[in-house]
């Protein structure tokens, strides 16, 4: 098994996973299939159509792969990672399940809840109120080409000990008549604490803007399913390329100061405090591979491509706008000049 | 009806009894500018006097008179020289610009009322004049005095004029403000702007519920210190004798005056 349409069991029409509905719908017939009636279709079970499979992959190059579309026989060509996509001459959603195999294979997925159309007026929300924002960008942001993309992650939990070790210092100030006291009542303060972190993600696809990943979050896991191939049917989907261990390069030092933040708060009612020592000491750290569900808004802006992600599950948009230096001058030089004319016209008064 | 008779009633007396309480000034013509009263000063000094009061009036725009008297009638010095200017209807312009010297020979007091651009030109200068002034009347040379007043005033209220005049620097000055200005609130307007991409929200947030479990807390004193300043004496009361303060101030008129003045 190397890639993997879904047909409508009714037609033989592509099958795509439905945003609004939560089911599998066939673009043909309009028919409309639960996760149940998918797997009854895999090879061997006699109900429905099956579902094509095409031969093996044939390396094309370092980085890129072609498959046989299961659907039309054309040549899909894909970068390494790819994992779900469409074909390019029949529009087919096509799985590669080559690439959701053994230890890629991710252990939960979390499915789109928000349409693609709300990306969109996503977007053109984060351009209100902006003043420099570059006046026709807007017509650009509706422009903009919008894809789903499950991007893989890395959730990572642990148990954190940790110790701080502080000299706190209490002051008193009272004063009389002739004189003014200042009393520094000097501490030595130690906390240890144990703590829990669940689900720290980090994106582990080296194609995504790190921290356009990170912004997108938080994610509510809750509503992660057990991983099936039949989610990707109709999105974009990537496997991971940057492992659990440089993942974690990124992930330990974000839980650091974290731990550092909570350790601080725990030493409270002192004037002031400085820290002299601070452990952390992560153990039973472990890691899941998921897919979270990514709306990716790409648009050109006079030669140069602005990416934004939003969270395909609580709709939060993120990415750098344009600046218009236009209407920052003129900003600046409107400001300036109003400025000084009410500094010149005070002046003159007095 | 009769309220109203009463409300009239009470108003005339309020504007009878207050006009002349605070009009205990003596009245003149504001176009003689010398008022010689104490007589401290010969017909020919007093025409002197006039004919240099007039010719810096005319020059600057700027009313200028000198009054000398015995007796305050138990008014302030400052109260009598912001008064004798209102009440007497003296300045220039229509920002009634001048200033007036009192000089009471009971108290042996002198004291500068100045108003609108006097006031303004003047501020800084009322010490300086009041050095050159006040040894000569002490010294008893009075006329010496009064025509050293009218040249200081007239030097001391052209240089205050050039000061106050809008220069190419304050321009300078107030375009570096703008500049500023414009920079702050487009920095922000940028930062702003550049929030549309937010960094992540810190690893507290996947504290799970069971959160954080404190195993160990201990706060040892280790020392207390306690140290103690003085608190600096304040003297109180600064030490210029025969001094009068000035600087801005109300009249009875309601007007804002500027001056100052001293025992000679």
């Amino acid at each position: 098994m190397d890639v993997v349409s879904y047909k409508c069991p009714n037609c033989g029409g592509g099958l795509s996973f439905d945003i609004q509905r939560q089911d599998w719908r066939c673009a043909f017939c309009g028919g409309g299939f639960m996760l149940g009636d998918l797997e009854r279709d895999e090879p061997g079970s006699q109900a429905g159509q099956e579902p094509d499979i095409a031969p093996p992959a044939e390396t094309y190059g370092e980085d890129a792969a072609a498959f046989s579309c299961p659907s039309c026989g054309g040549r899909i060509i894909t970068d390494r990672n790819t994992a779900a996509t469409f074909c390019v001459y029949c529009h087919n959603p096509t799985v590669i399940a080559s690439r959701l195999e053994d230890e890629y294979r991710p252990a939960r997925l979390l499915p789109f809840k928000l349409e693609k159309q709300t990306v969109v007026d996503a977007l053109l929300k984060l351009c209100r109120s902006r003043p420099l924002l570059p006046g026709d960008f807007r017509e650009y942001a509706r422009k903009g080409e919008v894809s789903g993309l499950y991007v893989p992650f890395w959730l990572f939990d642990s148990d954190v000990d940790a110790t701080l070790k502080a000299t706190a210092q209490n002051i008193t100030r009272w004063g009389d008549s002739n004189y003014r006291y200042t009393k520094t009542d000097t501490f030595r303060v130690e906390r240890s604490a144990s703590m829990h972190f669940a689900g720290i993600p980090a994106d582990g696809s080296a194609k995504m803007d790190d921290r356009l990943m990170e912004a997108l979050e938080p994610f509510d896991y809750k509503q992660m399913v057990d991983f099936s191939m039949q989610y990707l049917s109709g999105h974009f989907a990537e496997s991971y390329d940057v492992d659990q261990k440089d993942a974690a390069k990124r992930v330990m030092p974000r839980m650091r100061s974290g731990v550092e933040q909570l350790m601080r708060a725990q030493v409270g009612g002192y004037t002031s405090y400085q820290v002299n020592q601070l452990s952390s000491l992560p153990k039973n750290t472990s890691c899941e591979y998921v897919m979270l569900p990514v709306w990716v808004l790409m648009t050109r802006y006079h030669d140069k491509t602005y990416t934004f992600a939003m969270n395909g599950q609580t709709g939060k948009i993120t990415g750098q706008l344009p600046l218009s230096w236009g209407r920052f001058w003129a900003w600046f030089g409107g400001v300036a000049a109003a400025v000084t004319a009410v500094v010149c016209a005070g002046g003159l008064l007095l | 009806m009769r309220g109203v008779r009463f409300l009239l009633c009470a108003v005339l007396a309020v504007l009878v009894l207050a006009v002349p309480a605070s009009a205990q000034v003596l009245r003149v013509d504001p176009a003689e500018r010398v008022y010689d009263y104490a007589d401290l000063l010969t017909d020919q000094e007093e025409a002197q006097l006039i004919v240099d009061c007039h010719d810096i009036a005319q020059r600057l725009q700027i009313d200028i008179a000198i009054l000398t008297l015995d007796s305050l009638d138990g008014m302030s010095i400052m109260n009598y020289a912001d008064d004798f200017y209102d009440y007497n209807g003296f300045g220039m312009g229509s920002g009634g610009d001048g200033l007036v010297l009192v000089v009471c020979m009971g108290e042996r007091e002198m004291w500068i009322s100045t108003y609108g651009k006097a006031e303004r030109y003047l501020e800084p200068y009322i010490d300086p004049i009041l050095n050159e002034v006040a040894p000569r009347f002490t010294a008893g040379a009075y006329y010496g005095g009064c025509s050293r007043f009218l040249q200081a005033s007239e030097t001391y209220l052209q240089k205050g004029a050039q000061s106050d005049r809008f220069t190419a620097q304050d321009f300078l000055l107030a375009l570096v403000i703008g500049f500023a200005a414009a920079g702050a609130v487009c920095g922000v307007m940028v930062l702003l702007h550049k929030r549309s991409l937010r960094p992540a929200p810190g690893a507290q947030t996947y504290l799970s519920d069971s959160g954080l479990v404190v195993t160990h807390r201990s706060d040892q004193f280790l020392h207390t210190h306690t140290t103690r300043t003085a608190i600096p004496k304040n003297n109180g009361g600064s030490g210029r004798g025969g001094g009068g303060g000035g600087g801005s101030h109300y009249s009875s008129s309601g007007r804002s005056h500027g001056g100052g003045g001293r025992k000679f």
